[in-house]
């Protein structure tokens, strides 16, 4: 039940409620009081009155006494004031009393105070017709109803005060059940004030504490706890709810995550097992290659196979197999020694001395060295693709064959080397293509163009390798007309000379 | 315990409200009741009307009591309101300074028996200067300016006593008289009446007359007294309430019951016993809730300018005893 309110309405009801059952105690008990207060305040004041009368008869009996032994103006005022004071006095007498005999008293003393006036006015006249013994007669008769009236102001008293002494058990009997009906609404408005007081703070205190402890669980990473029950107050159910929720929503990320995790894991793992077996194949494939081209075993095949053709007499073939097995030595070397030129242009001879054989006529070559740039350091096996570029692409397709033309010299610190045919050519953008895309991998390789056909490196292998050993760019120019030919230049700067 | 606790919480203040509530609603009366549970009689509310007072000649007397519930029934009937006072015990002067304090107080009108024939009249004659008529009741002053007297024909009272005495005693024997006081004229009245009444029989005689001043013991005393002077004494006569039962005990202690007849003029509840048990012979008993009835509604009608008789006579009644003791 408590549940469905706020907080706020809660506590505002609670003090509202003790604070109304503690005013209305206090309102009733002033109350009370002041009733009391009157009550008795008007008795007193009613006996007052009845006392204040006997002693205002008194007062004209004085008066009327000296009058005889003062001047007449002086006694007939004190008398007339005395007079008119009674005359107040009998109208203040008070108009209802606590006990039945008396009521008639009041009456009764109403009126004998008009007797007593009577008398004394007719002793007054006696005295002005200087009627002494009337005077006398008259004062003696006031005398006597002013006894009257005192015995009867004093019944009146003792009645009223019987009456008052009769009822004073009740007084003390309601005023004891007030205190103990007080006294009641007093503690009780003091316990629900503390249950109250006590029954909000549990409520509120143990949700939080409840909720704090769970928070520590879950900072250190206990998530897989209970959820916290709901306070009471719309207040602290949103907080349990929200808190909830948010462990929920955490334990759901974090599995997310984990299998995520996961995922990437077994992915990576799959990858990276993806890479090994890529490597292994390529390993497998360069051994196997390898194996292949074991170059002992090619050498002894070789040598083998020129000796034969030696003792067959086939010289030109021994020949041929004797410069392929020098090629085949200079493609075997380690690949990363620079070479002199000198040595590259003998490797391009002994390719072309090959090639020339299987094309013959068809395949014409020049050869223009300066001495001065043999000795000049590049790196190994970069004329000779070009050469092999020229011959496949450049004449090779071509029914007349070609020439081809390999000038080197040296232009100070520069050595220039210019591979010219006269073949097909190429449109420029292809020229410019060849030559912009220099470092990606598909370059150089022209479309439709066989790996049986090469050696397998091309333009972009040479050019990337130059660009490494010089550490500049720009090396290469390659100048084709289609039908025309082409040239590919290289300027290359002195870096070493070999010692020769 | 939480969810506990959120049960105890409205339980517990329902409890306590409850109990507080039950609490209240019990002493609710109270609670609500003035603090000083003073029940306020109004002076004005005493009625503006006719004020009448009644002195008794004994404020207890249960004659008087009597008499001052037939005044009350006309008062209410007549609505006039009635004051009755009286001394305690048979006292004319302070009787007569009642009569004083009334007239001065302003009374419509007084009823008061006349005690002393001399002493009365000139306060009754200040009384009605002042324009307060005087009503006499049970006991006249014949002398005085009161207005009517309501009561028994005193001197016929004391014949039918006579009477009775006779046929008591059977026509003779001596005569002992109890009065409460000769100076009270109804006594003095039924005294004479007795005499007179007696004067009929020559065989009988009034031996002798002793005055009781209206109190029982003292009417036992001086029974006791007579019995002894007196061994032949036929009879007692009480002629004013507790005599005759002052009598029998005075008889009864000098074991001359049934020798000694005993006469009484009341119907006190001990004197009808004794009449029942035959203690007492006869009693004449009269009417004195008439007497207040009468007296209040001739005082009441004389108010209302309607005159008034001098005399009302109010019933009187012999009682005879059934049985011998």
């Amino acid at each position: 039940m408590s549940g469905r309110w706020r907080l706020q309405t809660r506590l505002l009801l609670s003090y509202l409620v003790v604070v109304l059952a503690l005013g209305s105690l206090a309102w009733l008990f002033h109350h009370r009081t002041t009733r009391l207060a009157e009550g008795y305040q008007q008795a007193m004041t009613a006996l007052l009155r009845v006392g204040e009368l006997t002693r205002g008869v008194d007062d004209v009996l004085v008066a009327l006494g000296r009058m005889s032994a003062v001047s007449r103006a002086e006694g007939e005022a004190g008398y007339r004031t005395a007079v008119a004071h009674l005359e107040v006095l009998r109208g203040q007498l008070p108009a209802a009393t606590a006990s039945p005999a008396a009521a008639p008293l009041v009456l009764d003393l109403d009126r004998m105070g008009d007797s007593f006036a009577v008398e004394a006015g007719a002793a007054l006249w006696a005295l002005r017709a200087e009627d002494l013994e009337g005077y006398t007669r008259h004062y003696t008769e006031a005398q006597t109803i002013a006894g009257y009236i005192r015995s009867t102001a004093e019944r009146l008293l003792a009645a009223e005060l019987e009456a008052y002494d009769r009822i004073y058990p009740e007084v003390v009997r309601r005023d004891t059940a007030l205190s103990s009906v007080n006294l009641a609404v007093l503690v009780a408005a003091v316990l629900l004030a503390l249950l109250f007081a006590w029954s909000f703070a549990a409520d509120v205190a143990a949700p939080l504490r409840s909720l704090a402890g769970e928070a520590g669980r879950i900072a250190r990473g206990q998530l897989e706890g209970p959820d916290v029950a709901p306070g009471s107050g719309v207040e602290l159910r949103l907080l349990g709810d929200a808190f909830n929720r948010m462990k929920a929503d955490l334990r759901a990320h974090i599995s997310e995550l984990r299998a995520k995790a996961d995922v990437e894991r077994r992915l990576q793992a799959e990858e990276l097992k993806n890479l090994e077996v890529r490597s292994l194949l390529q390993e497998t494939e360069l051994r196997a290659l390898q194996s292949q081209v074991n170059p002992h075993f090619l050498f002894n095949t070789l040598n083998m196979v020129s000796h034969t053709a030696m003792m067959e007499g086939a010289d030109q073939t021994c020949g041929l197999l004797e410069t392929v097995a020098e090629l085949l030595r200079y493609n075997l070397r380690r690949l990363e020694q620079p070479v002199s030129v000198g040595d590259e242009v003998a490797h391009v001879r002994r390719y072309l001395t090959i090639q020339q054989a299987r094309f013959r006529d068809r395949l014409r070559f020049a050869l223009n060295l300066d001495p001065a740039a043999a000795p000049l350091l590049l790196p190994c096996l970069t004329l000779q693709p070009l050469v092999e570029n020229a011959v496949i692409h450049g004449i090779g397709g071509r029914e007349a064959g070609g020439e081809i033309r390999l000038a080197v010299r040296r232009v100070e610190d520069h050595v220039v080397i210019a591979v010219q045919d006269d073949g097909v050519g190429m449109p420029p953008e292809q020229a410019a293509r060849l030559l912009a895309d220099q470092n990606t991998p598909s370059a150089g390789q022209p479309a439709g163009t066989g790996r049986t056909h090469t050696t397998g490196l091309g333009l972009r292998n040479v050019a990337r390798r130059l660009e490494l050993f010089f550490d500049r760019r720009d090396l290469i120019q390659i100048a084709s007309r289609p039908g025309g030919g082409t040239c590919v230049t290289l300027d290359l700067p002195v870096r070493e000379e070999v010692r020769s | 315990m939480l969810r506990r606790a959120g049960w105890a919480l409205p339980t517990t203040a329902v409890l306590l409200l409850s109990s507080v509530l039950w609490l209240v609603a019990r002493n609710l009366q109270v609670l609500l009741a003035p603090p000083l549970p003073v029940q306020l009689h109004p002076v004005a509310a005493a009625p503006t009307g006719p004020r009448f007072v009644l002195l008794a000649q004994e404020y207890d007397h249960p004659y008087w009591q009597e008499i001052r519930r037939g005044a009350e029934a006309a008062a209410a009937e007549y609505g006039v309101a009635l004051d009755y006072q009286g001394p305690r015990r048979h006292n004319p002067p302070e009787h007569l300074r009642l009569l004083d304090v009334a007239v001065a107080a302003q009374v419509h009108g007084v009823i008061t028996p006349g005690l002393d024939a001399a002493a009365y009249d000139p306060y009754i004659a200040k009384a009605v200067d002042r324009g307060i008529p005087v009503v006499t009741v049970e006991s006249d002053a014949p002398g005085s300016r009161r207005l009517s007297y309501v009561g028994s024909d005193q001197d016929a009272v004391g014949r039918l006593l006579a009477r009775a005495v006779a046929e008591a005693a059977g026509g003779s024997g001596q005569v002992g008289v109890l009065l409460g006081g000769a100076a009270v004229p109804s006594q003095a009245f039924r005294l004479e009446g007795l005499r007179q009444g007696l004067a009929g029989y020559p065989n009988m005689q009034v031996a002798t007359v002793q005055e009781t001043g209206f109190s029982q013991i003292v009417a036992t005393q001086e029974a006791w007294k007579m019995l002894q002077h007196y061994p032949q004494l036929r009879v007692l006569v009480g002629l004013s309430p507790y005599d005759a039962a002052g009598a029998v005990q005075a008889v009864q202690a000098a074991g001359r019951s049934g020798r000694v007849l005993v006469l009484g003029l009341d119907d006190l509840p001990e004197t009808l016993a004794y009449l029942e048990q035959g203690d007492v012979f006869a009693t004449v008993a009269e009417a004195p809730f008439t007497m207040g009835y009468r007296a209040v509604a001739l005082l009441a009608n004389y108010l209302r300018d309607q005159r008034p008789p001098q005399v009302v006579d109010t019933p009187i009644v012999l009682r005879l005893r059934e049985s011998q003791p």
